[in-house]
């Protein structure tokens, strides 16, 4: 079945999720659970897998959107390395990295969105 | 007695005393100084001798002449020394060394000297010029005011920060907590220092917190924490607290300075927006799911449709637009483009058939309409000519969301039957005229 928005949409829910679910641990209200950095348990990283390549394989786009998640998954690991060891402040400033990758994710699904 | 003590040169004795000396009689006429004095005064000795000292060392003003002269006249009336407060007395600066006055301070005592009948023989001032001392002590008072200003605005600021501040003794015992974080315990600070602000935790966190404090008051690490404080009211709210120590010059800790803010409300934030974010995911989950079923399932049934051995398809809205028609039913009307288009418009011949009529009727009942061989006129093809055609149709209302949302047309063409069955009756008809008794 071809690409829809509402596919995208969920790519957009799955990435808000992670990031409020990061968020959530540096601010102590959750524990962190190894799943949380996995890029095989990440709902975004098994969109990619089940959802996008199927349809849009080799596209260069795809690359990079599995290399970003992976760059966000491996900073929020830090993240969160960072808070566990007392350094509560320092992890919760690094976000902005977060954000950042987050941008590059949305605009990288606004042009596979485009394209589809 | 050996005879040189008594040739000791007395003037030179005196003038050459490692003090400022100057010898006035009682009316202040200058009878000599010691070379220390010359140096100090800056004038030559053979410029001041025989005038009197106001002549020869002119004031600035006319209250610091006033000044030594009442000094002057208490030793003339008391004979007794006398010493003047702090007096400025700026000297004249030859002309060779730039002229003008040097600002100078001085100390004098006036001492009456008294002759062999008790009488005022000589009054002799001594002076030293404390300039140097005035203006150590001068800038050491305006260090002082400028330490009691910045002391004044430390503690103006620790008590009126919109944040919790506290400090330690390098043994980790609490000393200060500024008026916020009293205001919030509702505790006086004789109940907070030490290690009282700790019975403040929440059970769940004191341990923690204790054992991060002792951690960082035995290595020095900077102290940073998060946990539930009891606030007057019974509450507990989530403080975020740091530390960080102050060290000597040695590098020897010598205090703890500590901040803390209320993060309740941001905490409280994050989790909602997880929960929130959470449960936005899953309804996205349970809706991405219903529309890849009703998406299959709408394949499905097209497909169904598409490939049906009879002439399907789906008016929408009151106006009957043409939205889904099979190839058996476009077969109809192959020259005619019909989605999108209402039925009126695009066969505009079936209106004064009554068709319209019908489709308006059922969408508006909701009663299906059955039509058996009926016969309907129309263009076939580009031709311009209307045809006779009949049909076994049904016209079926469907609903959505409780509305009448349009018609389903389901039809046989059964033309060629009726008119076989018609050519089949002619046929009997005319065979039993042609031969009745057969």
């Amino acid at each position: 079945m071809p690409l829809t928005p509402f596919d995208f949409q969920q790519a957009r829910v799955k990435q808000v999720l992670f990031k409020s679910r990061l968020r959530s641990v540096l601010y102590g209200v959750r524990e962190a659970e190894p799943a949380l950095f996995s890029v095989a348990d990440n709902p975004l990283g098994q969109w990619i897998q089940t959802v996008l390549k199927p349809q849009t394989g080799g596209q260069p786009a795809v690359h990079e959107l599995e290399h970003v998640l992976q760059l966000m998954l491996r900073t929020g690991q830090d993240l969160a390395t960072r808070y566990q060891r007392g350094h509560l402040e320092e992890a919760r400033a690094g976000l902005d990295q977060i954000n950042g990758f987050s941008d590059q994710i949305d605009s990288l699904l606004l042009n596979l969105e485009r394209a589809a | 007695m050996p005879a040189f003590s008594l040739s000791v040169d007395y003037q030179r004795l005196f003038r050459s005393l490692p003090d400022n000396f100057l010898v006035m009689a009682p009316d202040a006429t200058i009878l000599d100084n010691t070379d220390s004095h010359v140096a100090a005064s800056l004038k030559p000795r053979e410029e001041v001798l025989g005038r009197t000292l106001f002549e020869a060392y002119p004031s600035v003003d006319q209250n610091q002449g006033d000044v030594i002269a009442a000094s002057h006249e208490h030793v003339r009336q008391y004979l007794e020394p006398h010493t003047m407060p702090l007096i400025r007395y700026d000297l004249e600066v030859p002309a060779e060394q730039g002229g003008g006055f040097e600002e100078m301070y001085w100390q004098a005592t006036h001492y009456p000297v008294l002759g062999p009948n008790g009488q005022l023989q000589y009054i002799v001032q001594r002076t030293r010029n404390v300039t140097e001392q005035h203006r150590t002590a001068l800038a050491a008072a305006k260090a002082q005011a400028a330490l009691a200003e910045s002391q004044e605005r430390t503690i103006f600021m620790l008590e009126n920060l919109p944040v919790f501040i506290w400090t330690a003794q390098p043994d980790g015992q609490r000393d200060y907590f500024n008026p916020r974080w009293l205001a919030f315990t509702g505790q006086p600070m004789a109940q907070e220092i030490g290690w009282q602000w700790a019975e403040r935790l929440h059970a769940e966190d004191k341990a923690r917190v204790l054992d991060s404090w002792r951690h960082s008051v035995a290595t020095g690490d900077p102290y940073q924490v998060e946990y539930r404080l009891l606030r007057h009211d019974g509450q507990y709210r989530w403080i975020l607290s740091r530390a960080t120590p102050r060290r000597d010059a040695d590098g020897r800790i010598s205090m703890w300075v500590g901040g803390a803010t209320d993060i309740h409300e941001q905490r409280q934030m994050v989790q909602e927006l997880l929960e929130a974010n959470e449960q936005q995911a899953i309804l996205s989950e349970q809706a991405y799911q219903m529309y890849q079923k009703a998406e299959g399932q709408r394949e499905t049934y097209e497909n169904l449709f598409m490939q049906a051995p009879a002439m399907i398809c789906i008016l929408r809205g009151p106006e009957h637009h043409y939205e889904f028609v099979n190839p058996q039913y476009q077969l109809l009307f192959p020259h005619r483009q019909l989605v999108g288009h209402r039925v009126a418009e695009i066969i505009p011949e079936v209106r004064a058939q009554g068709i319209i009529d019908l489709l308006d009727k059922v969408y508006q009942t909701g009663e299906t309409f059955y039509g058996n061989e009926l016969k309907m006129q129309l263009e076939r093809d580009a031709s311009g000519e209307l045809r006779d055609s009949f049909f076994n149709f049904t016209y079926q209302q469907f609903r959505e969301q409780g509305k009448p949302a349009g018609i389903m047309v389901f039809a046989f063409e059964v033309t060629d039957f009726v008119r076989a069955r018609q050519t089949l009756e002619r046929l009997r008809a005319t065979g039993q005229a042609d031969s009745p008794e057969q």
